[in-house]
Formats: structure tokens, C-alpha cells, sequence
């Protein structure tokens, strides 16, 4: 076999094996999870921005990532996106809604970690959309994070473990963010702020979103006794899921102490829905 | 500019273009220096001169040292400054702040200590510089006998050519960067005009393809769960978690610096430049010297000729010969960067070099090449030794690392499955790689078509996985060294 002849068969099988896959994903279930945070990210980010715009979208971190679309079904806010993004700061979110030519009519602003300074993953995940990677994956749906065959397989896998794909927790799990330990930013609230304005700016109505936090760490005690002072700080109204489940008396569980179970996350989205139905 | 990036994407079709839109050397070399300089200086301008005064100066020494009509006193002078220069670059861009904690009295270092610390590490420094020297002291052997591709500058002609040579040496930009560390004699002589005709497609094909699946889709995919060694993130992960995680940062490392290495490899095979190969199934190893055959053989080859035999390597007596070794590791710990955990990392390996020596002499223990349940065994023991020591890479305090093995020890809890998977998965290329390199002896008696069908369905796999898999771009870990 002659060298140059190996060389176009090495491309011609690899365009068969893209076609046969591509093929292949008409009938294989989208992932809903990751088995990184990298991964679940892209998945929510380019959902977002390449699938068709929706209505309302969670804006935050993995905390609010346990709201899954699918679980807001039946509700009014049937249209909703989730960009509760593993790892990052708020801040991102509102620096995507941005990006999308259709904006939304409300956004849920994730209040705790508000206070905290984007970091290094935030960095990672704009250039993710900055680079011509994204353009590409809007034509070439291949490159996209839901066809990774190892997001597909680890999806599947935890599909057949949960017996079935809606109650799976979405996102990943592999770097919590209780653990980090980062200085609060002094200057958060014209930052955050300047964001919000320019989403309002596009007729998106913006909520604040409390969420009812597992294990306790200073930041998250923080940011639960300052989610009043947000509000008033930057002129928001509050969805406050934690205060409601405490009144109700509704017990909220936990995957690992700090995200919610799938149920929970079920009850928190029917509680939003019917919260902003009545504002 | 990193091979995983979009400016590459463009700068490398730019650059071969030109690169055989000109026929003559003169046009070709000139394209890839330039391509070269821009290539070093895309992501910080600033890094460009010290490349250009490293060139310059190591140009201006091989010239003295191979022109005629100089004097011994005069050549010896020229290769000592060489030496210097190349030795103080390195050690007051990589060193200042260590030496300075080490040698400084505690008011000059309160004084100075900040702004040495704050000496950037230009990228690849490490790397050009032990060519510099390489380059010096070949031309040093070779007078005016010259190094083929490089004679003895007799001429204004010859003068001018050889400083476009050697500049086009140390830049060239596959390599340049984290190597595969080139020696003079075995890269000028390559240099010569070079025909799109004569690429030689599938070598330099396929080596990119597997340099790339390598980097992009096991390394690239390993990082995040690998980021976890990090203190005090791993106290909270249990026994079985931390011990896959050890493995898998191996995996990592091997895949990240094999896979640029091959993608150095392939780029110069299409500029018609052979580099030599850094990795040879390095986990197949079955002692800590065959790991070394196998492991970075460029930097191998280095240490051992410019420092090893230099030292008087194993013609001084036992005793002398395990001093070398464990000296020769310890400078190559301390290579891979200003902190002692480097340091402690190559005296261990020095250590089992040199105990290994003397088990296998006292014992009389004759190398195998086949492979029996003992070998695996051993082949076993070796890379979980040398895996084990690579967590002095990943965590540079010493008490760090001793937590990190007290938790293998202690910290039971149930496993973190989807960690496991994510190890598991993107590990696998490296063990089945490797499984590949053992079954050589096998794979002889294979026909040329076998040989040639299974070759193309692996790399066709390895390029539909780059292009579906990947994980997120990043630098590669031998940057930092």
C-alpha cells in the first residue's frame, strides 16, 4: 500500500465514521449531562446560544444548573434555558444573555456567589464562545458538546442507572465549588449592576433567585443573609425559593450536601413558575 | 502560539505556502525563521529579542569556534562565554529567585527577594538554551573540521550562511518551544531545499493525528479531574478516587508531552525536517533505566552527553559512576524547574538509578526483551514507582505530597464514580497505545496490507474523536519547565 494512498483512506474512513454518527444522533437520546464541568458547560452554553431562544433563563452556577429545562414543562415558564453554569460566577450568564440575538423576556439571576470576582473558568468559558469553535458548531453540529461520544455514553450510563433520563442530575460533579475559597468582590455591586442594565436595556425583566443551599460555607452564609441587600442594591425583585420552602415546610435534599436532588429541583421550578405568575 | 489553537489553524497553511512557494534554501529557511519568530513572539512580543540575542550570541560563538586560524587559548575563551551565557540566561530567567533564597544573606533578600521573584519564565527557555549549548560544544569538537550541513566558516559567504543556519536552528518552531530537544549534528545537514513533491505524507500524517488525538483528547480531557491534586481539594476525595487519580495525572503528563512532542515530529516532516523521536512506550518500561531510554530520550540523550560522560560517566569506578547518576538526575530535576520538589523528584530517580545499578550487578540480572509474567511484573512495579514520583510535579510542597499518600493510606468513603469514569475512559488510549508498542515482536509477522488496514482504521478513529472529543484547549504541561 502506497504511502500517500494511506494517507486519503485515513481521511475517507473518518468522513464515513462522522456520516454514520451523525447519522446515529437522530435516534440517540441528547445528553442532558456531562461527565465534566467543561463539558456540561458547553452543553448549556451552546443550547443557549445555537438552539432557538427561549423565554426565561436561570443565570448562575451549579446550584441553580440542578433546574433543568424539562423540569419547568407544564408551567409558564415552559420556554426556559438553563445557564447555571458549574464552577463560574453569575456574571458569565448575564455576559451570554447578552450575546443572544433573541433576548429572552426574564432572566433568573442566581444570587448567591453574586458577590464573588469571576475567575479563571469564567475566562475559559467566553473564550469558549469568542473563538470561531462556536461559529463552527453552529454549522457543524459534530463539534458540538452533545456529540461527544463519551458525553453520550456517560449520559446513557446515567440513564440506565437512574432508571430513566429525566430524574438525572445535570452538570458534573467533579470540582465542587464549596471548596474554593475566594476572596469576595468589594466592587461587585456596580459590576453586576452594569450587566443587569444593559439586559433590562433589551426588555429582559430580571429577578433575583434565592435558592434554598445545602452545607453551609461562609460564602453561601453570606450570600443567604444578603439577599435582601441585593435586591435593594440593585433595584431587583426577589424570588425567594429558600423563605418559601422554609414556610411551607418543605424538606429540600441534597445530592451531596450542597446541590439539589432532582425532586427538589422538580418543586423549586413548579415554585418559581407559580412565583413569577403571581408577581 | 499554541499548536491547539486557531491562530495556528492559520499560521500553519500561511507558512507552508510560502514555505514551498520559494524553491531555494536561502527563500525556505528565511520563511521558516521568520514564520519562527512570529510564531515565539505571538502571545508576548516582548520574548522576541531574547530569542533573537540567544540566536546571535550562539551564532557569534559557533563561528569562532569553527573558524580557521584561531587560537586554542582564543577557542577555549569563546566556548567558556558561550557556556556562560547560555548557563546564566537560563539561570537568571528560571534560577534567580532559588539561588537568591539559597545564597542570599536574609537584608539583601528582603531587598531583592520580590523583584527576583518576579522574573517571568520566558516560554521554552529551558529548552533553547540547552541547545545553545549543545550547539557550542558540538562546534567546539568539530573546529574547522566542520559539522555536516555546517562548515568552517572560511568565507564572508559561508560566514553569513552559517548565522542564517544556526538562527534557523534554535528557532525552528516545531521544536522550539519544549523540544524534542535537536542536536547540531543531526538537523544541518537536513538543511537543504525541500519539494512539495517530496513530502512524505503518511509519516507526517499520521504522526500529527496521534500527536494531536494524544494532546487533545486524552491529555485535554484528563485535566479537570487531574486538577483535583491540588491541597487541600484532595482531602475530601476517598482512597479509591485518589489512587486513579495518581495514575491518571501519568497519563496525563505522558499523553500532554508525547503529544506535542509527535506533533513536533509530524510538522517537520512536513517541511521535510526529520526530528528525533522523544518517547518510546515509556510505561513498558521494566527498570527505572530502561525508563529512561524511553522517557524524553532527547533530554536523556543530552544529559548523558553533555553532562554524564563529561563527568566521567561509568570509567571511573563504581563508586564514581553512581555519583554521576545521581547527580546528573538531580541537575535533570532541577532542569524541570526552580523548586526543590523538582529537586527531590530527580534525586529519587537518581537514587533508583543508581540502587538499581548495584541490585542488578550485585545479582547478575541480564535484561530481557521479551516479554515474560516476571518482566510484566516488574513492568508494573516500575510505572507505578515512576507515577508515584510524578506527584511531586503536581504538588510542589513536599508536605503536600506526603498528605496526598497518607490519604491513599486513610481517607476511605465511597468511590466518585463519575470521576472514575472520566479516568477510565480517557486513560484507556495510553494503556491500549502501549499494549500496541508491547505486541511489536507480535505485529512483525503481521503482512504489509494487515499492517496497513489496522494502521488506517486506528488513525481514522483518532481523528473522529479529535474532532468530536476533544477536551478544553490549554497550554501544554512541559510549557512551565
Amino acid at each position: 500500500m502506497s504511502s500517500a494512498t494511506q494517507t486519503r483512506r485515513i481521511l475517507l474512513l473518518t468522513a464515513v465514521l462522522c456520516v454514520i454518527w451523525i447519522g446515529l444522533g437522530s435516534w440517540l437520546p441528547r445528553p442532558e449531562l456531562a461527565e465534566t464541568n467543561y463539558v456540561a458547560n458547553r452543553l448549556r452554553i451552546e443550547r443557549f446560544l445555537l438552539d432557538s431562544a427561549p423565554s426565561n433563563v436561570v443565570v448562575g452556577t451549579s446550584l441553580s444548573g440542578r433546574l433543568q429545562p424539562s423540569f419547568f414543562s407544564g408551567t409558564t415558564l415552559a420556554s426556559m434555558a438553563n445557564l447555571g453554569l458549574d464552577g463560574a460566577n453569575p456574571d458569565t450568564g448575564l455576559t451570554l444573555v447578552l450575546k443572544q440575538a433573541r433576548p429572552p423576556e426574564r432572566v433568573f439571576l442566581e444570587v448567591h456567589r453574586l458577590i464573588m470576582p469571576p475567575g479563571a473558568n469564567d475566562t475559559q468559558l467566553l473564550n469558549l464562545t469568542q473563538g470561531p469553535g462556536l461559529e463552527l458548531s453552529r454549522w457543524a453540529a459534530l463539534t458540538r458538546a452533545m456529540s461527544r461520544p463519551s458525553t453520550v455514553l456517560y449520559g446513557w450510563l446515567k440513564g440506565q442507572q437512574s432508571g430513566g433520563g429525566s430524574t438525572v442530575t445535570p452538570g458534573s460533579q467533579i470540582t465542587r465549588p464549596g471548596t474554593v475559597t475566594v476572596e469576595p468582590d468589594p466592587k461587585w455591586a456596580p459590576r453586576i449592576r452594569e450587566k443587569v442594565r444593559q439586559v433590562e436595556a433589551r426588555g429582559t425583566k430580571v429577578y433575583l433567585l434565592r435558592l434554598p443551599v445545602g452545607r453551609e460555607n461562609p460564602v453561601d452564609a453570606q450570600a443567604k443573609s444578603f439577599a435582601d441587600e441585593a435586591s435593594m442594591e440593585l433595584g431587583l425583585p426577589l424570588v425567594d425559593l429558600y423563605r418559601l420552602s422554609q414556610a411551607e415546610g418543605v424538606e429540600i435534599r441534597y445530592t451531596d450536601g450542597l446541590h439539589l436532588t432532582p425532586q427538589s429541583a422538580v418543586w423549586l421550578a413548579g415554585r418559581l413558575a407559580q412565583a413569577v405568575s403571581s408577581k | 502560539m499554541l499548536f491547539v489553537s486557531w491562530s495556528f489553524a492559520v499560521f500553519l497553511p500561511v507558512v507552508f505556502a510560502l514555505h514551498y512557494w520559494g524553491r531555494s534554501m536561502g527563500w525556505q529557511v528565511s520563511v521558516l525563521t521568520l514564520g519562527s519568530f512570529l510564531f515565539y513572539g505571538w502571545a508576548n512580543p516582548k520574548l522576541i529579542p531574547l530569542l533573537a540575542i540567544a540566536c546571535l550570541a550562539n551564532s557569534v560563538a559557533s563561528v569562532e569556534l569553527m573558524a580557521p586560524n584561531r587560537s586554542a587559548a582564543r577557542r577555549r575563551r569563546t566556548l567558556v562565554l558561550a557556556l556562560i551565557f547560555n548557563l546564566g540566561t537560563l539561570a537568571f530567567f528560571k534560577y534567580a529567585a532559588l539561588l537568591g533564597d539559597l545564597l542570599l544573606p536574609e537584608v539583601l533578600w528582603k531587598k531583592w527577594g520580590p523583584w527576583l521573584t518576579s522574573i517571568p519564565l520566558p516560554v521554552g527557555i529551558s529548552f533553547f538554551t540547552f541547545q545553545g549549548i549543545s550547539l557550542v560544544v558540538d562546534a567546539w569538537y568539530a573546529g574547522t573540521k566542520g559539522i555536516p550541513g555546517l562548515p568552517s566558516p572560511t568565507t564572508p559567504e559561508l560566514k553569513g550562511r552559517h548565522y542564517g543556519k544556526v538562527t534557523f536552528f534554535k528557532a525552528f518552531f516545531p521544536q522550539l518551544i519544549a523540544g524534542p530537544i535537536v542536536k547540531a549534528g543531526d538537523f544541518f545537514f537536513q538543511i537543504g531545499p525541500k519539494r512539495f513533491a517530496e513530502i512524505r505524507w503518511d509519516p507526517a500524517i499520521k504522526t500529527l493525528i496521534l500527536g494531536f488525538f494524544l494532546k487533545m483528547v486524552v491529555a485535554d480531557n484528563l485535566k479537570e479531574v487531574t486538577s483535583t491534586i491540588r491541597y487541600p481539594d484532595f482531602l475530601e476525595i476517598p482512597r479509591i478516587n485518589l489512587i486513579a487519580l495518581v495514575y491518571a495525572f501519568s497519563f496525563q503528563l505522558l499523553a500532554d508531552f508525547a503529544g506535542y512532542s509527535l506533533i513536533a515530529i509530524g510538522l517537520g516532516r512536513l517541511f521535510g525536517y526529520e526530528l528525533p523521536p522523544n518517547f518510546n512506550f515509556p510505561y513498558l518500561s521494566r527498570s527505572i533505566t530502561e525508563f529512561w531510554r524511553r522517557w524524553h530520550l532527547t533530554l536523556s540523550s543530552w544529559l548523558r552527553e553533555y553532562l554524564y560522560i563529561p563527568l566521567g560517566g561509568s570509567r571511573r569506578g563504581e563508586w564514581m559512576t553512581y555519583r554521576n547518576l545521581f547527580l546528573v538526575m538531580f541537575l535533570g530535576g532541577l532542569w524541570h524547574g526552580a523548586a526543590w520538589s523538582y529537586a527531590a523528584w530527580g534525586t529519587a530517580h537518581g537514587i533508583l538509578l543508581a540502587g538499581e545499578r548495584f541490585f542488578l550487578r550485585q545479582h547478575k540480572v541480564a535484561e530481557e526483551n521479551r516479554w515474560t509474567f516476571l518482566g510484566a511484573v516488574r513492568a508494573v512495579v516500575v510505572f507505578s514507582v515512576v507515577t508515584l514520583l510524578w506527584l511531586l510535579f503536581q504538588l510542589r510542597e513536599f508536605r503536600h505530597a506526603v498528605a496526598y499518600v497518607s490519604g491513599i493510606i486513610n481517607q476511605s468513603g465511597p468511590p466518585q464514580l463519575q470521576a472514575l469514569y472520566v479516568i477510565g475512559l480517557f486513560s484507556l488510549p495510553v494503556v491500549l497505545w502501549h499494549i500496541w508498542g508491547a505486541l511489536e515482536q507480535w505485529r512483525r509477522g503481521w503482512s504489509p496490507e494487515r499492517t496497513g488496514r489496522v494502521s488506517i482504521i486506528g488513525h481514522a478513529v483518532m481523528l473522529f474523536l479529535i474532532i468530536t472529543n476533544s477536551g478544553p484547549p490549554g497550554e501544554f504541561i512541559y510549557f512551565q519547565f
